[in-house]
């Protein structure tokens, strides 16, 4: 299988991360107002992009690219059964 | 896989659609107000905490990250590549979210901002009905992971080479 290059990888994470939420997120401008708003996506943006970078890592360092089976290296079998439901409740 | 990736495009072309869309709605109305909507404010003290969660909620794609890093080419560069496309992603949402209150202020009550363009536009009834058929693509995808991690329980074993989540 032909691996992606840069651009392709890029457009593939915008990919995954673009929704439908984003046509939700103006009534929440509303809720926020127009200086908080901002302010929260920057931070909620900063975290994510902390647990994006770390994750990566982790699962080039180990070579491991399943969640389950990379929880269950770091945690041990009660690792792998919490990420096994928590990944199933998350995309039910 | 390779059906589920055009159905995938499919929803993000759906996306960019609804997003473009409302941007020009958006743009005549402050044209023709000329300026802001009602109650246009900083900090709406009343209920600022919803944005705070929904920030949150916005950056959930991180469960798409692995099966991309397997796919990449050179996955030194993910990390980096990782934070321009959720940076990009972050400032799109910003300026599109910022120009709709802007455009219709406190008025902006429906959930979805598509709800808010007239629904006698043909424009409009066109793309809420190719959001419809989004929806048909939409299901399958989100349920894959499900479906995978309910297989594991049924005792088929787990890989770190097959798409597994996305």
């Amino acid at each position: 299988m032909v691996k992606m290059g840069t651009t392709k990888t890029f457009f593939a994470v915008m990919k995954a991360y673009c929704a439908i939420n984003v046509l939700l997120l103006p009534r929440s401008f509303v809720n926020g107002g127009y200086l908080l708003s901002p302010l929260a996506m920057m931070v909620a943006f900063f975290f994510e992009s902390l647990c994006a970078v770390r994750l990566t890592n982790v699962a080039n360092s180990q070579g491991i690219f399943s969640y389950p089976l990379l929880m269950e290296k770091a945690l041990g079998t009660k690792g792998l059964w919490i990420s096994r439901i928590c990944l199933g409740l998350a995309h039910w | 896989m390779e059906n589920f990736s055009k159905g995938f495009i499919f929803a993000v072309a759906m996306i960019l659609l609804g997003v473009l869309t409302t941007t020009v709605f958006a743009f005549r109305i402050i044209e023709e107000q000329d300026g802001p909507g009602p109650d246009y404010v900083p900090i709406n003290m009343g209920s600022f905490y919803a944005m705070i969660g929904f920030a949150f909620f916005m950056f959930e794609g991180i469960g798409c990250l692995l099966p991309v890093a397997r796919e990449t080419e050179r996955p030194e560069q993910l990390p980096i590549i990782t934070v321009a496309a959720i940076a990009t992603l972050c400032l799109v949402y910003v300026l599109f979210s910022t120009l709709c209150y802007y455009a219709w202020g406190e008025g902006l009550d429906q959930p979805v901002v598509t709800e808010m363009l007239p629904a006698d536009n043909t424009f409009v009834q066109v793309m809420k009905l190719l959001f419809c058929i989004n929806l048909v693509f939409s299901y399958p995808l989100t349920i894959v992971p499900t479906f995978n991690s309910f297989e594991v329980l049924l005792g088929k074993p787990e890989t770190n080479t097959e798409e597994q989540e996305f």
